[in-house]
């Protein structure tokens, strides 16, 4: 018993061919080699997969033939890759179901391996490798609209969020294959310039927000104002974190996607992306929720937050860069709190703004109202929305003001006017772009 | 016990007589007695001893009067035990020196020394050396042929040949089965567990 133990110690420590080479010794070590908990560890430490179900869904009468399976469908790719890919991938769809199941009802499930060698060949260039993997489980969402009166409700849905301030909207979906080489070529066809060797892999309806993939040197960028003149982008993950090939000190690639991914994961995980309402459908909404991105002050029961993003699809590298900002404000249960007394209601009268750019006033504007409101604020009512955006000449800079409130009504005030701070938010360059 | 002519094996360099340690010693200077199979004993610091869990829990359920009995460990492995304890025990997992001795300690040893480890962690519950001795064969495993293994563990092919035939084919087909190289896979290659043609 004890010998089968120890035997078990030393079979755990292989990869699952030697321990097929193992089964052909003995019949003694062949019932150990094909233990299936020896197996069911293999798929959990090869592949992330803790059920015996195989790659397309259908259970297996063992793990054995569960990792076989798995092993036929992605022992191509290193499998450090693989599991983290697919514990990525499961990640960002668990949180959709849960959170925004419309969006998840979208996804296409994965494409082949075949698929994938046709668009290489078709695009002539190679896909990075994480991108190929994240396409074995998903080729991204089918919210291509068959007929226009479908664009309104397909078009909130995709799954890496967006944005809106003026008429300007943000929705950025995963494109499935086939649209990744029309849009690829398109492209490349506009620029007209030596092929590139990019390739688009999400893009925005409505406003043109395109990410795309370098197979060259790995990193995802996304599109400036300039992109489709010059093809001007920004990197959207950290250089550093890059590594697109496998040498002495990484045995697995560092896929800028992956990176992406993995970081989006964790922000739509912590709260810091929500689903939120928008118009009369829900959106993945990128202004932070949380802080430290998103600014939290309460003045007299006024609770007022502001968040930030960048708009890289209307910034340029040489000129500005544009930061579009959200602040949210509501009143607290108690009401207003004023010189000792509470009021049940109270309403915004003037705004004062200060934008700095590296200790620079580019604006000091005050105006009445906020986008031409003036919203009254109840306890325990909504919050009160609206988005705006400046542009900022050079990073970092910051935003700070107040609101001039007065409790009660605008056209009946119960007491005199006073300041709600709105603190300070910080306008800079992120490391991540979504 | 401590009337019992036993010879001690003297750890520390240092004689010192096989008594009952005081109780009121703490436990980095109390010795522990471990006897081997042939009766030799090992005084050893509680602390290394501890490396054990199974004497760590036998220490703990009061047993701390005479040795230990270790009926299952001979004396030349318990010797190696000890030196893997006194490298390991109380220091970091990347302890640089820790490390370097795990190397040496498994570098050329044979088939029959790393068993015997590999039993005697196992039996006293040693889980770090346990991993270290069954890595170790693992790796030795792992370039080796189905031949070379049986004459690593000295086992006789005990399969009929339809048995054998079978398994040998399955073998064959994991094998094939991770041969592509297909265009972009060429890097994964390198990742270790793909074997070109």
């Amino acid at each position: 018993m004890e010998g089968l133990v120890v035997l078990d110690a030393i079979l755990e420590k292989l990869d699952a061919r030697d321990v097929v080479m193992v089964a052909c010794v003995s019949t003694r070590l062949r019932s150990c080699a094909f233990d299936d908990s020896l197996w069911r560890r293999f798929c959990a430490r090869d592949f992330g997969v803790s059920s015996p179900v195989a790659p397309n869904g259908e259970p297996c009468f063992s793990f054995k033939a569960t990792y076989e399976l798995w092993n036929e469908s992605f022992g191509m790719y290193p499998l450090p890759l693989v599991k983290r890919t697919k514990q990525c991938w499961e990640g960002i769809s668990s949180w959709l179901a849960t959170n925004f199941p419309e969006a998840k009802d979208t996804l296409r499930k994965g494409a082949s391996e075949a698929k994938l060698k046709l668009v290489e060949d078709t695009l002539e260039l190679k896909l990075p490798m994480a991108m190929r993997l994240l396409y074995r489980f998903c080729d991204g969402q089918e919210t291509v609209p068959r007929d226009t009166s479908e664009h309104r409700h397909l078009a909130p849905l995709g799954i890496f969020g967006g944005y809106e301030f003026y008429e300007h909207v943000v929705n950025v979906h995963l494109l499935p294959l086939d649209r990744v080489v029309v849009e690829t070529r398109e492209f490349e066809a506009a620029l007209g310039s030596v092929k590139s060797k990019r390739v688009i892999v999400a893009a925005s309806y409505y406003a043109e927000k395109w990410f795309f993939l370098d197979s060259v040197d790995g990193q995802l960028y996304v599109g400036s104002n300039n992109v489709s003149i010059n093809g001007e982008a920004f990197p959207c993950v950290p250089h550093t974190l890059i590594r697109p090939r496998v040498d002495a000190t990484w045995d697995v690639p560092q896929d800028a996607l992956l990176l992406w991914l993995e970081e989006y994961s964790r922000r739509l995980h912590s709260g810091m992306i929500q689903v939120r309402k928008f118009r009369k459908a829900r959106v993945i909404n990128l202004f932070p929720e949380e802080p430290p991105s998103c600014s939290v002050a309460i003045t007299n029961g006024v609770k007022v937050r502001a968040s930030t993003v960048l708009v890289p699809e209307v910034s340029s590298a040489t000129g500005d860069y544009y930061y579009a900002y959200s602040i949210r404000m509501s009143l607290q249960p108690d009401g207003c709190l004023l010189d000792g007394v509470y009021y049940q209601s109270c309403q915004l009268y003037s705004r004062h703004w200060i934008i700095k750019s590296k200790d620079v006033v580019v604006a000091d504007v005050n105006g009445e109202g906020v986008i031409g409101k003036y919203p009254l604020l109840l306890p325990n009512g909504d919050e009160f929305v609206y988005e705006s955006c400046t542009p900022l000449p050079a990073s970092p800079g910051f935003v700070e003001g107040s609101f001039t409130f007065v409790p009660g009504r605008l056209t009946k005030p119960e007491g005199r006017q006073f300041k709600v701070q709105v603190a300070r938010f910080h306008l800079e360059v992120p490391e991540y772009i979504f | 016990m401590a009337s019992e002519a036993v010879a001690v094996k003297i750890q520390e360099g240092v004689a010192v007589d096989a008594v009952v340690p005081a109780a009121s010693e703490t436990s980095a200077q109390r010795k522990i007695l471990l006897k081997s199979v042939e009766g030799e004993e090992f005084l050893v610091d509680e602390l290394f001893a501890r490396g054990s869990k199974m004497i760590s829990n036998m220490i703990d359920d009061g047993f701390t009067e005479g040795a230990i009995p270790l009926p299952n460990v001979t004396a030349p492995v318990l010797s190696k035990v000890v030196e893997y304890w006194k490298h390991h025990v109380g220091k970091s997992e990347t302890d640089k020196d820790a490390r370097e001795f795990d190397r040496a300690f498994v570098k050329d040893a044979s088939s029959s020394v790393l068993f015997d480890i590999i039993m005697a962690a196992n039996y006293l519950d040693c889980k770090p050396l346990l991993d270290l001795a069954c890595q170790a064969v693992a790796d030795a495993i792992r370039d080796m042929n189905v031949e070379q293994v049986r004459g690593f563990f000295g086992i006789t092919n005990d399969f009929t040949p339809e048995e054998e035939a079978a398994v040998l084919e399955e073998n064959r087909e994991w094998s094939n089965a991770l041969t592509v190289t297909g265009n972009g896979q060429k890097e994964s290659n390198e990742g270790g567990n793909i074997v070109l043609p």
